[in-house]
C-alpha cells in the first residue's frame, strides 16, 4: 500500500517546526518567564492539534494578547527596545497556535515567526542567523505553498513522492532569492557606512590624529566635516576630549617619546564623576578618545580585539587599530587638573634650533611662581589672532607665528605656550583631541566632528597636571561657522545615531552588555518608568497565574465531556489518519460510506452502528460501553497494519 | 421479527418489477407509514405492475380507478341502488373500498372528484348519502400523474399535493432490466402467481409497531425541526414545510429506521427520504422551479447533523 500523508498534518507539522526553531533561536536571550509560558502554551497547542481536540475559550486568547501588548508597551524604552518586542511576539505566536487555525491564522503564524526572526537579527550577530535564514527561506516557503494546497481541499492527501515534488519545486524560489538575501545579510544591517551620510557632504581633508602632528596639520583635519564620534551623556557645556599627548617638538613636528617604563603615582578626587557612552567612528589608529580627565574605559569584555590600554600620559589606546565603529563606556572626572608624581625630564625638551628672540620673549613672561608664569603666557597669547588660513610657514614656524604673522590656529598657540613654559623650566606637554559644545538634544549626545579637532596644553605645576588652553576663545565662533549643524541636520544625525546605537551591531559585546546591562540601565531611566518597571515581576506573575488558571479550567472542562463526545473525537482522529474528515452536515453512516478502503469501511460502519445506538437510541453510553467501543475502535485498521508489516 | 420478512418482500418484489428496488422500498415505506404515494411519471413504466405486485405480496385487495374528466365522485366511493326485492337502498361500494387503490392519471379527474378522493384518503372513510362507511385497513392509495400532458388536465394544487406522503418517479428501467423484459416478456401475467408473504392484519401490526416503538431522540427531533425551519427560511422557497410535512418526515424516517433494522431514527433516515418527502410540499420561487431537487438537497445539506 502506498503511504499517504494528510495535507492538514503536513501544514501543522510545518507550522510547529517553524515555531520550535524560532523559540530555540531566541531562547538564550528572552526572559525565563516568557520562555516558560511559551513552552506551556506551545505544548498545549501541540497536544490540541495532534492528540485531542480541546475547547479553549477564545476570550482567553484575546484577553491574553491584549494584556501582553499593554505589558510590552510598559517595558519598552530606547535602551531596551528589541527584547520586549521579541518576547511579546513569542507569546503571541504561542497564543496563535492555540487557536483554531484557518488560512489567515497560519499566515499570521508565519508572519510572527518572520518578525521574531527579524528581531533576532538585531540582538545577535551569531552565524546561526545565516543557517536559520537558509532554513527559514525554505521552510516558510514550503509551508506557504502547502498551505495554499490545503485551502484548495482540506482533505487532500499526498504521497511521499508528491510531497518531495512540491518541496523541490517550491525551493527554486528561495534558491534564486538566496544570493540577494546573502547580500542583504552582509551589507545592510551590519554596514559601518553611515546610511544617512548623503544628507551631509562627503568628508574631505585629513581624518583624525596620528602619532605625529606637524604644525598646520590640525587645520587640515579641521577642514574635514565628517563625524569623529558621538558621546552619549548629559549636556555639561563645553567638553575637552582627550586622545593623544606629545612631549617632543623638533621645530616642525610633535611626537611622543615618553617610554612605557616611566614610573608614576596618580590620584584622582572622584568628586565630579561622569559616565558616558562613546561611539567612535573608525580612525585606523589606536587612540580611544575620552572626556578629559578620564580614569576608566570599558570596551566590554567580549571584544578581545579592542582591549583598552592605559598609557603613562593618561590616554587610552587599543591593541589594534580601530577599523570599525566601536562603542565603549567611559568614566571621567570633570576637572582641569589631576595629581601625579612622575619624572619630568621628557617634558622639558626644547627644540635644538631655537632663536634668541624666542628665548627672550619667553623669559620676559616669567612670573612669581610657575602658575603666574603660565597665566602670563596665556594672557600674552590671547592677543594673537586665531585663523585657519594663511598660517605661518617656513623654516622656523614658531618664530614666524610669534613675531611676523601673529596669527594661527590651535597648534601654533599650544606649541608656543609649551615652548615658553619649558623656557621657564615648567614641564609641559601638548594634548591632542577635540573640543566641542555641539549637543544634540534629541538624541542626548555630543556630536563631535573632525572640525572640532583641537590641541591644548598641560603644565606640570606642584605635582598637578593642569590644563591650559592658549587658543583664543574666538576659536569657538570660528569653528562653529565652518559647518554649523542646522536643526534638521541634527535631527537626521539623531536618526543616524539611533540606527548606529541599536540596529548596527558594533560587536557581540554590545548586545551582551545590552542584555546583561538591563538592570544597570534601570537607574538611568526616569522615575515614572522606574516605578512601572518595579512592578514588572508582579504583573508577570499575575499573568502567569491567570494563564495557569485558565489552563486548569480548560483541562477540567475537557475531562468533563461526555463519553459520546470523547469516543467520537477518538473516532474522528482515527479516520483523519486515513484522510477522512466528517462534514458538519454528514451523518456518521454517511461519513463511513465515503471510505474507499473496503475493510476499513465495513469495520467503521460496524462501529458507527454500535455507537449510534447510544447517540440516537434510548441507551445512554455507560463506562463499559465506552470501553467496549474504544476497544472496537482500536481494532479498526489493525489487520491492515499487520499486513503492511 | 418482521424485518427479515420485509427484506424478503423487497427482494422477491424486485424479481417481478425489474430494476425498481428503490421505488419498491419507497412505496413500502409510504405504506407502512400509513401514507399515500404519488407517482409522477410517463405512462407505461410499470406503475400498475408495481401497485399490483405490492398488493399481492402483502396479501391485500387491489382496486383501480382510471381517471377521466367525466369521472364522478360516486364512481370512486360507490353508490346506493334501490333493491326492488328488499325495497331498500343498498350500498354498492366503489373501487376505493380496497386495501390498495391505484388512481391512474389523477390530474385528469375534475377537481370535484379529486377532492372526494383526497378527502377519503385523509379521513379513511367515505360518506355517501348521509351514511359513513369505514374504509378497510390498511388503506393505501397510489396515484399517478403524467407530468408532460397538460391539455385538459386539472393539476393538483399544492395544498392537495401535501396529502401525499411521498412523491416519487419511477424513471426508465436500466438497459439490463429492459433487455430482460424483451427476452422474458412482461411479468404482468406472472404477478397472479405471487404468494402473499404478509397478511392485512400483519401489515397493520407492523404499522402500529413502527408508530409506537421506533424511537426518535430529542436530537433527531431537533434535526427535523432544523430542516423544517431551513425550508421555511430558505431564500429559494416561497413557502416551506407545513406541520403535516414535519409529521410526514417523522413517520417516514421511523419506517425507514425500521426497515434498516433499527428501533431508533438516525439523521441519515431523514436525509435519505428528504427528496421524496419535502420536494412536493414546498413552493419554489419561479426562478428555481427547474432545480427543485438540487435546491432541497442543498437546503438539507446546510443543516448540521447533531451528535452530542
Amino acid at each position: 500500500m502506498k503511504k499517504i500523508y494528510s495535507l492538514e498534518s503536513l501544514v501543522k507539522i510545518n507550522t510547529y517546526l517553524g515555531s520550535v526553531l524560532i523559540f530555540i533561536l531566541v531562547l538564550p536571550h528572552t526572559n525565563l518567564l516568557y520562555n516558560f509560558s511559551f513552552l506551556l502554551l506551545f505544548s498545549l497547542a501541540f497536544y490540541r492539534d495532534f492528540f485531542r481536540e480541546l475547547y479553549i475559550p477564545r476570550i482567553f486568547l484575546n484577553i491574553s494578547a491584549i494584556i501582553l501588548l499593554i505589558f510590552m508597551a510598559l517595558q519598552i524604552n530606547i535602551s531596551n527596545l528589541i527584547l520586549p518586542i521579541i518576547e511579546t511576539l513569542l507569546l503571541l505566536l504561542s497564543l496563535k497556535l492555540l487557536e483554531n487555525k484557518k488560512f489567515r491564522d497560519y499566515m499570521q503564524v508565519y508572519l510572527l515567526i518572520a518578525l521574531i526572526f527579524a528581531g533576532y537579527s538585531m540582538i545577535s550577530i551569531s552565524m546561526v542567523f545565516l543557517l536559520y535564514l537558509l532554513i527559514y527561506l525554505f521552510l516558510l516557503n514550503f509551508s506557504i505553498i502547502t498551505l495554499t494546497y490545503y485551502t484548495q481541499g482540506k482533505n487532500l492527501d499526498l504521497s511521499l513522492s508528491q510531497i518531495k515534488n512540491i518541496a523541490f519545486k517550491s525551493s527554486i524560489i528561495p534558491f534564486l532569492a538566496i544570493p540577494v538575501s546573502l547580500l542583504l545579510f552582509f551589507l545592510i544591517p551590519r554596514t559601518n557606512y553611515p546610511m544617512l551620510n548623503i544628507l551631509s557632504q562627503q568628508p574631505k581633508g585629513k581624518a583624525g590624529f596620528s602619532d605625529e602632528v606637524s604644525l598646520g596639520e590640525v587645520s587640515s583635519i579641521q577642514e574635514n566635516n565628517g563625524v569623529a564620534m558621538r558621546v552619549a551623556m548629559e549636556n555639561i557645556g563645553e567638553i575637552y576630549i582627550r586622545g593623544i599627548t606629545f612631549n617632543k617638538f623638533d621645530g616642525k613636528r610633535w611626537e611622543n617619546t615618553v617610554p612605557d617604563s616611566l614610573r608614576f603615582k596618580r590620584e584622582f578626587s572622584l568628586s565630579k564623576k561622569i559616565t558616558y557612552t562613546a561611539y567612535l567612528e573608525p580612525t585606523y589608529e589606536n587612540y580611544l578618545f575620552t572626556i578629559d580627565i578620564p580614569y576608566r574605559v570599558d570596551l566590554g569584555k567580549f571584544n578581545k580585539d579592542y582591549y583598552p590600554y592605559l598609557r603613562k600620559d593618561l590616554t587610552f589606546t587599543t591593541t589594534m587599530p580601530i577599523s570599525q565603529r566601536v562603542m565603549y563606556k567611559g568614566w571621567s572626572i570633570l576637572s582641569d587638573r589631576y595629581y601625579e608624581e612622575t619624572a619630568t625630564e621628557y617634558y622639558l625638551l626644547l627644540p635644538e634650533v631655537l632663536s634668541e628672540s624666542v628665548l627672550d620673549y619667553g623669559r620676559k613672561l616669567k612670573g612669581k611662581d610657575s602658575y603666574e608664569t603660565a597665566t602670563n603666557i596665556l594672557r600674552e597669547l590671547y592677543r594673537y589672532q586665531y585663523s585657519l588660513s594663511d598660517l605661518p610657514v617656513g623654516e622656523n614656524q614658531v618664530e614666524e607665528f610669534l613675531f611676523k604673522k601673529k596669527k594661527g590656529n590651535c597648534e601654533y598657540f599650544a606649541t608656543a605656550m609649551v615652548i615658553m613654559l619649558r623656557i621657564n623650566g615648567i614641564p609641559s606637554r601638548v594634548v591632542g583631541g577635540y573640543k566641542t559644545n555641539t549637543y544634540n538634544d534629541i538624541g542626548k549626545y555630543y556630536l563631535v566632528k573632525q572640525k572640532d579637532a583641537h590641541l591644548w596644553v598641560e603644565a606640570y605645576i606642584d605635582n598637578y597636571w593642569i590644563r591650559f588652553d592658549p587658543t583664543p576663545p574666538v576659536r569657538e565662533e570660528v569653528v562653529q561657522t565652518i559647518d554649523r549643524p542646522s536643526r534638521l541636520k541634527l535631527f537626521f544625525d539623531s536618526v543616524n545615531y539611533y540606527y548606529n546605537a541599536f540596529i548596527v551591531n558594533y560587536d557581540f559585546s554590545k548586545q551582551m552588555s545590552l542584555y546583561k546591562g538591563i538592570k544597570e540601565r534601570v537607574s538611568e531611566i526616569p522615575k515614572i518608568t522606574f516605578s512601572l518597571r518595579e512592578k514588572v515581576p508582579v504583573l508577570l506573575s499575575l499573568l502567569s497565574i491567570f494563564s495557569i488558571t485558565v489552563l486548569i479550567l480548560t483541562i477540567y472542562r475537557n475531562l468533563r465531556r461526555s463519553y459520546e463526545e470523547r469516543i467520537l473525537n477518538l473516532f474522528y482522529r482515527k479516520l483523519k489518519r486515513y484522510g477522512y474528515t466528517r462534514e458538519k452536515a454528514e451523518g456518521l453512516e454517511e461519513f463511513c460510506s465515503k471510505i474507499e478502503e473496503e475493510d476499513l469501511r465495513v469495520s467503521c460502519l460496524l462501529f458507527v452502528k454500535e455507537l449510534e445506538k447510544h447517540i440516537y437510541g434510548k441507551e445512554k453510553l455507560s463506562v463499559e460501553d465506552f470501553r467496549r467501543l474504544k476497544q472496537m475502535l482500536g481494532e479498526i485498521g489493525k489487520d491492515e497494519k499487520r499486513e503492511r508489516v | 421479527m418482521e424485518r427479515t420478512i420485509l427484506k424478503s418482500v423487497i427482494s422477491s418484489l424486485s424479481e417481478y418489477v425489474q430494476g425498481k428496488e428503490k421505488s419498491i422500498e419507497l412505496t413500502l415505506i409510504t405504506l407502512f407509514s400509513r401514507g399515500h404515494l404519488l407517482i409522477e411519471d410517463l405512462p407505461g413504466l410499470g406503475k400498475t405492475t408495481l401497485a399490483l405486485a405490492v398488493a399481492k405480496i402483502l396479501g391485500m385487495d387491489f382496486g383501480r380507478i382510471q381517471s377521466t374528466s367525466d369521472l364522478l365522485p360516486t364512481d370512486i366511493t360507490g353508490l346506493s341502488i334501490y333493491n326492488k326485492n328488499t325495497q331498500q337502498f343498498e350500498f354498492y361500494p366503489g373501487p376505493i373500498f380496497n386495501n390498495i387503490v391505484l388512481v391512474d392519471e389523477i390530474n385528469r379527474a375534475t377537481p370535484k372528484t379529486q377532492s372526494a378522493l383526497l378527502e377519503a384518503m385523509a379521513e379513511k372513510q367515505v360518506t355517501v348519502e348521509g351514511k359513513t362507511y369505514k374504509l378497510p385497513r390498511p388503506f393505501f392509495v397510489i396515484a399517478t400523474q403524467n407530468p408532460i400532458e397538460q391539455y385538459g388536465t386539472f393539476p393538483l394544487p399544492e395544498s392537495q399535493l401535501d396529502r401525499f406522503m411521498m412523491k416519487i418517479s419511477l424513471g426508465y428501467p436500466s438497459r439490463q432490466a429492459e433487455k430482460e423484459i424483451i427476452i422474458g416478456g412482461s411479468r404482468r401475467e406472472v404477478l397472479s402467481e405471487i404468494k402473499p408473504i404478509l397478511s392485512k392484519e400483519k401489515v397493520v401490526e407492523v404499522q402500529e409497531y413502527i408508530k409506537d416503538r421506533v424511537y426518535i431522540s430529542e436530537k433527531v427531533a431537533d434535526y427535523i425541526l432544523d430542516i423544517v425551519w431551513a425550508t421555511r427560511e430558505s431564500r429559494y422557497l416561497d413557502s416551506g414545510l407545513s406541520t403535516r410535512g414535519t409529521l410526514a418526515i417523522t413517520y417516514t424516517a421511523k419506517t425507514r429506521a425500521f426497515f434498516e433494522g433499527r428501533d431508533f431514527v438516525i439523521p441519515e433516515d431523514i436525509k435519505y427520504l428528504s427528496k421524496y418527502v419535502i420536494t412536493h410540499r414546498v413552493i419554489f420561487k419561479p426562478e428555481y422551479e427547474n432545480q427543485k431537487e438540487e435546491v432541497i438537497r442543498s437546503v438539507v445539506e446546510q443543516v448540521p447533523v447533531p451528535l452530542v
